[in-house]
């Protein structure tokens, strides 16, 4: 193995060549079943959670490796990826358009264009080579009458370039990507004169939507000889569609109402923020009728042995791709081996105790219950720090099902042991750089992150107050949360509150940054009454270090009114006093802590 | 997004667009070119002259040019040219007029734009032609006389949604359009125009869009026959604060006989039949209705005022030719909504009369009296 490899290394999926990504790539479609097939579809999932490694392996390049295949038409389906979070269509000088000049025109041509170029510059490069005559010819025949046929008639008049002179599909290909980088750019310049002059200009380009230009286009494409067929759809994924613009997000809702994903499925993957589900005429898109949605982050913090599957799955990959073979995730990562003994011994204790004081159906219950909060109590106070988040298991709890989070504590934990070892191979990660690493990154999540966020000044960037409640909030719940894991209460490992009405406007949105940040997750439960369900908030563990909690299990919950939520990121230290008298309450009676465990499919 | 600046239209479209670049220039969006009215002016002048004249005659060569059509099932357009826009325009003034209806001037230059537009696609093909209106505009002696290119898909939405489908086979086409939207810094009301627009078309197809000569000569190819029947049956429409008056006028020569008709049924066949034209009336008006109802959804809730269409057929019992003295029955009905709405457009309320009989008669029962209205008069003669 090259000792200066970090197997670890986090890159941006577009980056990474398809022979990588094939290596490194673990198959969740089994848990994501709905993303392959027909239909428009939403994935969700905070930053870090693989959606676009989803993506990135949809792509043909990694399709033909996978398959594997020589050519295209061999494969299911061909997907082009246009990624929105770098790229012009975020140009602010768009606003000056809202509200005043065809902004929902100008934006969909912007789009239409946008994503044109992406697929037939992608196209290019994968047939530059493919000179067949009957595909040149079907390309050829493609790009005169179709593609500027559809173009001439959204008003282009320009001469145009012929198809004739073309020597392969991938030249064919490369003249239409050429053409709408072109309209593309001539959007762009004409939004950057409108940034010095006062009044409207008038716009002399062909403007293009959806229906009348880019679903024909790619509908006819999908038949030509070289692609994968024509009972096989096109796939546009859309990255980061959460950087749209409320006008931009409702043309795309437009698109996906549209039934036409049986040429063209849509693939949309969000951050949590999609602005609006609403169309440009109003009406919302609706699961299960217009789209399907696939939340990672669910599947994920709800199954923890699924998730912990993935995770090692994906550590064997890179381990592998770095010539570290036969390596099992679990010796790489070892946990603090005196910390494991005595956390053992305690579990022993518990289960010899249980026939005369057990609270579980069975020993084992109490020894997993109780063992790990009890020696994260016995080190409470002065020593709580000593406590080492270390071992596979626990370092897949606190990434809290974000693959990212794993991996990037991960390739920091690699990189001080290369630091060490001074090019020496490296066999595992010693359990203190582990606990080291970990519990910094706790802390920057907390403190740096947050302040980031507070002292972001883009136009999207969200409300300083927002975020202070944001950090109360999350203060609160971890002091409460420790406060609990120090009681003698039957469930000590509570991650989870759930609120018994509905959040307010103010909560709501400081739940809903939240969420879209990695501080929370969300998922629901049945109510008290047993009447229907409500909303469960999961704190991330990923927080555990920083409030020595245990990350090991996320089962218990306790119920709060909103009202109480809203003191506590209002009143932090008030909101802990008060749970505080809850949690410590040996009565029993209503006003204490009403707690419940998770129970399975809960 | 900014504030409309409404008016009333107490004239001709063309003689208030006239009008408000007169007295009102201010409220017309500032953009390059020579004014709004010679802009229209000259994009009439053009579509009159080299396009409109073209739409039967390419709506045919089409369907030659497909291969697929014979001599008997060849369409020939009633008139789509420059008279059916004049008529539409017209149309379209009186229910501003009439209804008491505003426009904003700027809305006043794209809806006459629009009416220019909305057959055009015909010169390329019958199907479909609305969603043809893209290629025409594109063409350079019409795109030079567009200008701004936003624009023109303005005046091309509000135009294509006239008739046909969306996307997903539903006929709400106007609904695919923004309610308002805003363009060189002024609202409009792309929803309102393209109804407006569309219930305008709906009634400017009377009798001066039917080919007499040809109608009278029997030189129609089969199934074109009954398109220029019906619009000259059709001679008076008129409007007034709150109905549509519909007057049609059915001789011997066109109550006694059938014509040849494609219909469309739910599997997408397309069955040839014979109807009588007062079926086609009944049929015609019945769709009528309907089209009131869906158009009048989206204009201002104040001016939804149009309640009703009344109908009068008068069948001539005497051949008007015949120099007899004029003998006549009138079929007359209302088309209106009333009670529990029930759905389908066949159970649309109305009421009816004809002379004494109670029931509505069909084109079978209005051919026997014609028949025996003739063989009176012949024996009338003879005695």
């Amino acid at each position: 193995m090259d000792s200066l490899v970090n197997p670890f290394t986090v890159q941006t999926p577009e980056d990474i060549p398809a022979k990588e990504v094939l290596a490194l790539f673990v198959d969740v479609f089994t848990d994501f079943p709905k993303i392959l097939g027909d239909g428009h579809v939403f994935l969700n999932g905070p930053r870090g959670s693989g959606k676009s490694m989803i993506l990135r392996y949809l792509q043909p390049d990694c399709q033909l490796l996978h398959k594997p295949a020589s050519q295209l038409k061999e494969l299911e389906f061909f997907a082009a990826y246009a990624p929105l979070k770098n790229c012009d269509l975020k140009l602010t000088e768009l606003r000056r358009l809202e509200g005043q000049h065809a902004s929902v025109i100008l934006n969909e041509h912007f789009m239409v264009m946008y994503i044109a170029v992406k697929t037939f510059a992608s196209l290019a490069e994968l047939m530059c080579s493919d000179t067949d005559p009957a595909h040149l010819a079907a390309a050829q025949a493609y790009g005169a009458d179709v593609f500027w046929g559809l173009l001439a008639k959204c008003g282009y008049d320009k001469p145009v370039k012929a198809f004739s002179e073309c020597h392969s599909v991938g030249e064919c290909c490369r003249v239409i990507a050429d053409t709408c980088e072109s309209l593309f750019h001539e959007v762009i310049s004409y939004l950057r004169h409108l940034d010095f002059r006062k009044e409207v200009l008038p716009f002399y380009g062909p403007l293009c939507g959806y229906l009348d230009m880019l679903c024909p286009l790619l509908k006819t494409l999908g038949r030509l000889p070289f692609m994968p067929g024509p009972g096989k759809p096109i796939y546009l994924l859309i990255d980061d569609a959460d950087n749209l613009n409320v006008t931009q997000t409702r043309i795309l809702n437009s698109w996906v109402s549209s039934r036409t994903s049986r040429f063209v499925s849509i693939k949309i993957a969000t951050q949590m923020h999609y602005r609006t589900f609403r169309t440009v005429t109003g009406q919302t898109i609706d699961t299960p009728h217009d789209y399907t949605e696939v939340n990672i982050s669910t599947v994920y913090t709800s199954s923890k042995r699924r998730y912990k599957e993935r995770v090692r799955e994906i550590v064997r990959n890179r381990l592998r791709y770095c010539g570290i073979v036969d390596t099992d995730p679990e010796d790489f990562f070892p946990p603090d081996a005196v910390q494991e003994q005595k956390v053992q011994a305690i579990a022993e204790r518990h289960r010899r105790a249980w026939s005369e004081s057990g609270r579980g159906y069975r020993p084992d219950d109490d020894a997993l219950r109780y063992a790990r909060p009890d020696y994260m109590k016995e080190l409470a106070g002065t020593t709580s720090s000593t406590y080492s988040y270390s071992g596979f298991e626990q370092l897949v709890h606190v990434s809290s099902g974000i693959i990212r989070y794993f991996l990037e504590a991960a390739a920091e934990m690699f990189s001080e042991m290369q630091a060490e070892y001074r090019g020496a191979p490296i066999a595992s990660i010693r359990p203190e750089i582990q606990n080291r690493v970990v519990r910094k990154q706790a802390d920057e999540f907390l403190f740096d992150d947050l302040e980031k966020l507070r002292d972001d000044e883009s136009a999207d960037s969200p409300d300083e107050a927002i975020v202070t409640r944001l950090n109360s909030l999350v203060r609160a719940l971890g002091g409460v949360f420790w406060q609990i894991l120090l009681s003698n209460r039957s469930e000590r490992r509570v991650f989870s509150v759930a609120l018994s009405d509905d959040p307010s406007g103010e909560l709501r949105e400081v739940l809903r940054l939240g969420m879209r940040y990695g501080y929370f997750h969300e998922s629901s439960i049945g109510n008290k009454e047993g009447t229907g369900r409500t909303r469960l908030y999961i704190l991330s563990r990923r927080l555990a270090p920083h409030f020595n909690l245990d990350p090991t299990s996320f089962a218990g919950y306790f119920f709060l009114k909103s009202s109480q939520l809203v003191e506590a990121m209002r009143n932090p230290e008030t909101f802990i006093r008060g749970m505080e008298k809850r949690i410590y309450n040996p009565s029993g009676s209503a006003e204490s802590l009403e707690e419940r465990q998770l129970k399975l499919f809960e | 997004m900014p504030a409309i600046k409404p008016f009333t239209v107490k004239q001709h479209l063309e003689a208030w667009l006239h009008q408000m670049e007169q007295k009102h220039a201010p409220c017309f969006p500032e953009r390059p070119g020579a004014g709004y009215e010679n802009n229209y002016k000259e994009l009439a002048a053009y579509l009159d002259q080299h396009v409109h004249t073209e739409v039967e005659r390419g709506a045919l060569l089409a369907d030659i040019g497909n291969g697929t059509i014979t001599y008997e099932h060849a369409v020939y357009l009633n008139n789509h040219g420059p008279n059916h826009v004049k008529c539409a325009i017209d149309r379209a003034s009186d229910l501003l007029r009439e209804l008491n209806l505003k426009l904003s001037p700027y809305e006043g230059f794209l809806l006459l734009a629009a009416i220019h537009f909305h057959d055009v696609g015909n010169v390329l093909g019958r199907e479909g032609h609305e969603k043809r209106i893209g290629q025409i505009m594109a063409s350079p002696e019409v795109a030079k006389r567009l200008g701004d290119a936003t624009e023109g898909l303005f005046i091309r939405r509000i135009a294509s949604v006239h008739g046909g489908k969306t996307e997903d086979g539903s006929k709400d086409t106007i609904s695919t359009l923004l309610e308002r939207d805003e363009l060189f810094g002024q609202t409009i009301r792309p929803r309102f125009l393209s109804a407006l627009l569309r219930f305008a078309d709906e009634l400017a197809d009377d009798r001066t869009r039917a080919s007499r000569f040809r109608l009278a000569d029997g030189s129609l190819p089969p199934f074109s026959e009954l398109f220029h029947a019906y619009s000259h049956a059709l001679y008076s429409v008129r409007i007034d604060h709150d109905a549509v008056h519909l007057s049609y006028e059915i001789t011997p020569a066109t109550g006694t006989r059938t014509y040849k008709k494609t219909t469309r049924t739910s599997d997408g066949a397309k069955p040839d039949v014979e109807v009588f034209l007062l079926d086609e009336i009944y049929a015609r008006t019945q769709k009528m209705h309907q089209e009131r109802m869906y158009c009048m959804r989206f204009w201002p809730s104040e001016c939804r005022v149009l309640e009703k269409i009344e109908v009068t057929i008068t069948a001539c019992l005497v051949p008007p030719e015949s120099g007899y003295p004029i003998k006549e029955e009138r079929i007359t009905f209302t088309l209106r909504e009333e009670g529990y709405p029930t759905g389908p457009a066949d159970d649309a309320n109305c009421t009816l009369c004809l002379g004494t009989s109670p029931e509505r008669p069909t084109g079978e029962m209005l051919k026997g009296r014609l028949e025996e209205a003739c063989r009176s008069l012949t024996e009338r003669s003879h005695g």
